[in-house]
Formats: C-alpha cells, sequence, structure tokens
C-alpha cells in the first residue's frame, strides 16, 4: 500500500487547496473593492468609490458599504449614493464558474449627494459648447432680429463661405493654369518672325532648310501653347459652371433663409409653440440630454454579448448544451434588487430584474420599476422600464412614467432682468413613454398643468404682455416630442398656451412679425453683400469672360497656317518668271519689228 | 526546466517502478487534455499529490498535453457535441443536467464532455504504452544512446551537469 500512497502528497494537497481558499477570503474583498471601483469610474468617467465590502461565508454572501458615484459633470457631488448592498451568491452555481445573486438588497440610494472630495479622475479635455442657450438669450421682448440671426446658422452666411472657399480654389487653379502662357509681345514676336521666313525671298537650299526646321520649330511652340491654352479653358469651364451654380445658391440663400426663420421664429400657427419652447425647452431639453447621457453610459452593459476581440491565443472553450427543465442561467445574473430611494418627498421602492450581460442565454429582458406612493408634495410616481435585449437584431429599451399632482412651487420659467416669469404655484399630471430602438428615440411626455399661478415681471413691451396672459392661465397642457438619433434629437413642443397666446397676441403678432421680417430681409441682404463683397468683382470679372483665352487661341491658330514655299517651288517660279520675261521681250521685240516693217511699207 | 528534464531522465534511468512514471504521464494528460477549471481536475492534483508518481514527469506531461490540446480542441468539441446531442442519450444527460453535483461537472459543455472521455479512453491504452516504452528505453535504447556521439555532446552540456548534479546531490 504504502508503496503506491504518498502521505506528505495528501497534506501537500490539504495545504494547497487551503491556502487558496485563505487567500480567496482574505483577498476576495479588496479584489472586489477594487474591480467595483476601478471597472465603475472607467465607465462612468470619475470617480467610484467603495467605503468597504464584506465577506460572509456561510452563507456566501457580499455586503458593500457605501457607494458612491461621481457626477463626471461636478465632481463634487455624487449622482448617486448607495448606502449599502447586500446579496448572497448561489454556491453550486460559483462552482460551475456562474455568479448567481438570487436577491439583493439596496437601501439608502440618494441622488446629487454632496462628496467631501473631488471625484474627477483626469480625462481629455473636451471643448465646451459655447451656444448659448434659448433662455439665455431670452429677453424681454420677443427675440430679436438680430439675437436671431446670430442664434441661428445661417444658410446665407454657410453658402457664402462655400462660395469663397469655391472662388479661392479655382483662382488658384486658374493663376496656375495661366501662368505660362505667352503674352501678346511674345505672339507678336512669332507673327513677325513667321512673317519673315514666309514671305522673304530664299537665298538656297540651305536657307530653305534652315526657315523651314525653325517654322517647324514654332509650329511646335505654338501647339505646346494651344494645349496649355486648353487646359486654361477646360479650367475656366470647370470654375465658371462651379461658381455660378454656388452664385446661384448664394444668391437665393437669403429668401431661404428667410423663409425657414419665418417658419421657426414667426408666431402665426406652429410658431407659437416657439413661446412654450423658449419657456420651457431649456429645462426639457436638459432632463432629455442627462437622461440619455446616463443611458449612453449604461448601454454598453445592457447589450446582448459581443463577439469580444481576442487578444492572446486562447483555448477553444466549446459550448454549454442545455437540457430542459433547468432554467438555462449565464455567467452573471441578479435575479432581482430591491431597491429603497431616498428622495427629499420620501422613499420610492424600486424592483430592478434579470440583470445580467447575456440576456439572449436568460431569455428575459432586464426590468426596472420604481413606485412611490404618500410622497410629499406628489400623489403618486411609477415607472417601468424593459431593457430588452434577448435578441439583439431586434434589441429596444422601453420606459413609460407617470406622475400625479406633482406640486410645483416657485418654478423660475425666466430669471432674465428684463422678462422674469415664474411659475409660482401649480400641480403638474405627467405621462411619458420613450422607446429606443436601433439607435433611435421616440419619447413622448404629456404634462398637464392645473391650479397654475404665473408670475410675470415684465414691465414693458411684447414680454409684459406675454406675461400678463400668462397670469390668466391657470390650467395648460404641455406635450414633447423627442425623435431621431440619440446624439441629434429633433425636438417638438406642443402646448395649449400657444394658442391661448395666438388669440391675445394676434394683432401685436402680424406687426411684430412683419417688422422682425422686414430687419431680418435687410440683414439678411447685408449679410450676404458682406460675405461676397471682398471678391465680388474679381469672381464677376472672372465668369465674365474667359480671360482673352479664346482671342489667343485664334491667334495662335492664324499663325499655324503659316508655310514655307519649298526651294524648288521658288527656283521654278522664277525659271517661270524669267521664260515669261523673255517670251514677252520676244513678244515686244516681234510686234516693234512688224510696226516698223508696216511703217517702211507706207502704212 | 533543464533541471525538470534531468529529473525526468534521472526517472527513466533509475530503478524507478515505469507504472509510477506512466500513471504521472497520464494524469498530466488528464490536467492537460481538459480545461483547467474544472471540477475533476481537483480529483486529478488529489492523485498525483497522494499516488506516488513521479511528479516531474505529471508537471511535464501536463505542460506538454496543454500545448497538444490546441491541436486537439475541434476534435474534442466535436465529440461532445455528437455526444451530447444524441437522440439516445439525451435522456441520460437530461436526467443529469437536473442534478447540481453533475452541473458542477460542466459535462454539457462540449469541451469537457469530449476532452475528458478522449483522455480517459486513452487513458489505459497509452499506460501500458507508456510502461512498455520506458522498459524498451531502458533495457535496449538507454545503453545504445549512452555510447551515441549525440550523448557524448551532451554529457558536456549544461543539462547534463545539472543531471550530474542533482544525482551526486541525491535530489533526485
Amino acid at each position: 500500500m504504502n508503496k503506491w500512497i504518498r502521505w506528505p502528497g495528501l497534506i501537500a494537497f490539504v495545504l494547497l487547496f487551503g491556502t487558496l481558499f485563505v487567500f480567496g477570503y482574505f483577498f476576495a474583498t479588496s479584489f472586489v473593492k477594487n474591480s467595483i471601483e476601478d471597472y465603475g469610474s472607467e465607465a462612468v468617467g470619475a470617480q467610484v468609490n467603495v467605503d468597504s465590502v464584506n465577506l460572509t461565508v456561510s452563507p456566501l454572501g457580499m455586503r458593500v458599504n457605501r457607494l458612491q458615484v461621481t457626477n463626471p459633470d461636478a465632481p463634487m457631488t455624487n449622482a448617486v449614493e448607495i448606502q449599502g448592498m447586500a446579496f448572497e451568491l448561489a454556491f453550486w452555481n460559483l462552482l460551475m464558474g456562474q455568479v448567481i445573486i438570487d436577491e439583493m438588497s439596496v437601501d439608502g440610494i440618494r441622488f446629487n449627494t454632496p462628496r467631501s472630495s473631488s471625484g474627477a479622475i483626469a480625462k481629455k479635455a473636451e471643448p465646451e459648447s459655447k451656444e448659448p442657450s434659448l433662455m439665455d438669450e431670452i429677453k424681454g421682448e420677443l427675440p430679436t432680429a438680430d439675437e436671431i440671426m446670430a442664434r441661428e446658422t445661417l444658410l446665407t452666411e454657410v453658402r457664402s463661405e462655400e462660395l469663397k472657399t469655391l472662388y479661392e480654389q479655382h483662382s488658384k487653379i486658374l493663376d496656375e493654369s495661366k501662368t505660362g502662357l505667352m503674352d501678346q509681345k511674345q505672339l507678336e514676336a512669332y507673327q513677325a518672325e513667321i512673317t519673315k521666313l514666309t514671305t522673304e525671298k530664299l537665298e538656297s537650299l540651305e536657307d530653305f532648310n534652315k526657315r523651314k526646321e525653325r517654322l517647324s520649330e514654332i509650329n511646335k511652340e505654338l501647339k505646346k501653347e494651344k494645349e496649355k491654352i486648353a487646359q486654361a479653358k477646360s479650367a475656366y469651364s470647370t470654375a465658371y459652371k462651379e461658381l455660378s451654380e454656388k452664385l446661384k445658391e448664394v444668391k437665393s440663400a437669403p429668401s431661404e433663409d428667410l423663409a425657414n426663420l419665418k417658419s421657426k421664429y414667426s408666431l402665426d400657427e406652429g410658431g407659437a409653440t416657439n413661446i412654450t419652447r423658449l419657456l420651457f425647452g431649456n429645462e426639457a431639453g436638459e432632463w432629455t440630454e442627462t437622461g440619455l447621457a446616463w443611458y449612453e453610459k449604461a448601454k454598453p452593459y445592457l447589450e446582448a454579448t459581443q463577439e469580444e476581440e481576442v487578444k492572446e491565443v486562447e483555448r477553444q472553450g466549446g459550448r454549454y448544451i442545455h437540457f430542459g427543465g433547468v432554467e438555462s442561467l449565464p455567467d452573471f445574473l441578479l435575479r432581482e434588487a430591491r431597491m429603497d430611494i431616498v428622495l427629499a418627498a420620501g422613499h420610492l421602492d424600486g424592483k430592478l430584474k434579470d440583470v445580467t450581460h447575456q440576456p439572449e442565454i436568460l431569455g428575459r429582458p432586464i426590468t426596472l420599476s420604481i413606485n412611490g406612493t404618500q410622497l410629499k408634495g406628489y400623489d403618486s410616481m411609477h415607472l417601468n422600464a424593459e431593457f430588452n435585449h434577448i435578441d439583439p437584431k431586434n434589441a429596444f429599451d422601453k420606459a413609460e412614467f407617470k406622475v400625479k399632482k406633482m406640486e410645483i412651487n416657485q418654478f423660475k420659467v425666466s430669471g432674465n432682468e428684463s422678462f422674469k416669469l415664474s411659475l409660482d404655484k401649480a400641480k403638474a399630471d405627467i405621462t411619458g413613454t420613450a422607446l429606443i430602438k436601433n439607435g433611435k428615440l421616440k419619447m413622448k411626455v404629456d404634462t398637464l398643468f392645473s391650479e397654475a399661478q404665473f408670475k410675470s415681471g415684465a414691465t414693458s413691451g411684447t414680454a409684459k404682455q406675454i406675461g400678463q396672459l400668462l397670469e390668466t392661465i391657470h390650467q395648460f397642457t404641455i406635450t414633447v416630442n423627442a425623435k431621431g438619433n440619440l446624439k441629434s434629437l429633433d425636438t417638438s413642443f406642443d402646448s395649449s398656451l400657444d394658442s391661448e397666446m395666438k388669440k391675445a397676441l394676434n394683432a401685436k403678432i402680424d406687426a411684430k412679425q412683419a417688422e422682425l421680417e422686414a430687419q431680418l430681409k435687410a440683414k439678411l441682404q447685408a449679410k450676404l453683400t458682406e460675405s461676397t463683397g471682398s471678391y465680388s468683382e474679381d469672381l464677376n470679372a472672372t465668369l465674365a469672360g474667359d480671360g482673352g483665352l479664346d482671342a489667343k487661341q485664334k491667334q495662335l491658330e492664324e499663325l499655324a497656317k503659316a508655310k514655307l514655299n519649298s526651294w524648288e517651288d521658288q527656283q521654278k517660279a522664277e525659271l517661270e518668271a524669267q521664260k515669261k520675261a523673255e517670251k514677252q521681250k520676244a513678244k515686244k521685240e516681234a510686234e516693234q519689228k512688224a510696226k516698223e516693217k508696216l511703217k517702211s511699207l507706207g502704212f | 526546466m533543464l533541471s525538470m528534464l534531468a529529473k525526468l531522465l534521472k526517472a527513466l534511468n533509475s530503478e524507478t517502478n515505469p507504472s509510477q512514471i506512466s500513471l504521472a504521464f497520464i494524469l498530466g494528460m488528464i490536467l492537460g487534455f481538459t480545461p483547467l477549471l474544472s471540477i475533476h481536475n481537483i480529483l486529478v492534483v488529489f492523485l498525483a499529490l497522494v499516488l506516488r508518481i513521479n511528479l516531474t514527469g505529471f508537471i511535464l506531461a501536463w505542460g506538454f498535453f496543454s500545448g497538444f490540446a490546441y491541436l486537439l480542441d475541434p476534435a474534442f468539441i466535436a465529440l461532445g457535441e455528437s455526444l451530447l446531442n444524441n437522440p439516445d442519450l439525451v435522456a441520460m444527460w437530461t436526467s443529469m443536467y437536473h442534478s447540481d453535483a453533475w452541473r458542477v461537472t460542466r459535462f454539457n459543455n462540449t469541451l469537457v464532455l469530449g476532452s475528458l472521455l478522449i483522455s480517459l479512453a486513452l487513458a489505459l491504452p497509452l499506460f501500458f504504452i507508456f510502461n512498455l516504452l520506458i522498459k524498451q528505453y531502458r533495457e535496449r535504447i538507454y545503453a545504445w544512446v549512452q555510447k551515441t556521439k549525440l550523448m557524448q555532446v551532451l554529457k558536456a552540456s549544461k543539462l547534463f551537469h545539472i543531471y550530474s548534479a542533482l544525482d551526486r546531490g541525491g535530489l533526485v
């Protein structure tokens, strides 16, 4: 027996696994703490801190004490602070390599709590948007033409800039193509030389050959010049075409701008909604932005497992085949987390279910429900959300929420000096739905404000009128629709305030609108002149002609027609001329003789 | 690594029972072929430590067969797939699947099942083959190897010095 059994090996085995267990027990807590802090910070973009982690062996579980998630936009504030999270792990599943948490309790969830130290982490500085918000820009009156011009991206400016760039590009090309072309003097010199070569008398065969050779050289040079001119003409033609088209677009830009601005800012029909947008748009925009920013952070963890890039050679893992009767479990699953959310209004109960990064294995979506009743300042609050990534091709996230009788007190709508407006008191019933599918959001939020009491501080102008009107309105609705890509949402506001305003302010609006239109028109025209003024003369000159290239081309064609008579031809011509002269001389002599003979005969 | 090879050579050349070396190779093969973090490997390590086998041979075999496993994985997976999907066996797998203890073994993973079954199937024949090879080595090859030029060169090498040092020190 002892020949085959090594008893010290038994001690070694116990020691080996005992060490692993002790090591695991003592280091698991710091491993979990560091993992939460490191991965959390990376995901959020700001510090995530955990005070401590406690491990219990029987039952196997863990408690995370005080988790703080810094708001990346305000490092001295926690976006979320959780007093404690406790959960138990399924031991058998852990042996199978699965982290399965049947139930987790999350206590004391608070938002926007102060931090004792900054939770910022070093990151690349991102340029801040300098675009002023609508509320920053609103003044006592409705937006002026100048404000609109400053606020909006105008086609006039954009197209003028494009025309300028295009003109500069073509100018450069045209200048380059014209460089090296013969000038008039050079052409005249060629003309003179060709005339000399072709008209002066040939002295000898050698003289003829020399001239012929020179004429051939000149022809070659002229041919090259013709090619250059053809290229320059082609460049001119392209420039003419493109610049003409762009100029046409630039000329039409002011009227298009005016139409766009009228549709956006005019106070008739849909334009009146801009009042709602101006008053409440910023708040709605900020809430939506904040919500989407946090959604973007959470999104990678909601999606079904993607094939990860293989960084090193690993053994193939095979696959698990599941048989009926037992639930298929992913590598990580939090079956249910009960949450206690602490707001100033009171406590909300939350339930988060089936959290996993492998929903395709579990076959159930992640669900979240938050409910609150008997809240201070609210009748009730309900949120239900579903993050369904079971089928990655048809993944969607949806949420619906309902807030009943939310009390609004001293809500500052506009703090602008000349247009102070606050909603002193109101009750709001809010219902909303949101669906995100294929990266696109479709959201609708209906809010009914009742028992509303506006208070306006405007003392003059349209602002005063709007303020006075709002003070008489005690019930109104606002519907916000947002749709489109998450990063460029198209939002629209619909409100009963608009029709109320329209009725009351119709005449004023028409006059104001006409005035605004006239101002906009003048300013757009001025903008066009300003944008194209510096080079408009050169541009017109470019478009007016081709820089005399046509005339030059004709001149070259004429020159190219010049021909040199051959030496033999010249000799023949001379011989024939000599013969002719001799013939004429003989003829004259014969005539002379005949005359003399006739004379001698007495005629 | 060199000292481990030297230890193995020492064991091969000594009077150690060939079965103890063969069994070490077999256990190393099971550990190397099957995914390391499988529950059955605790038993393999237990046996390797408690049974009087050649630990050097076990560790070297583990390393060797782990590398070899990369090539054989497709075959292991294919076998696992065919067995787990075999309609005649589904009833058995299902009843095993309903037991937590069986599921802990990860038998329903194609690689675990395929590699473990192939390892077990190879264990017995390889045990006898290794035994035979070790005996043949000692009887025929060892004497011949000692005379070869290669062995002469090796004797002058670092490996041989380590081997000698271990031998002198009685460490192997």
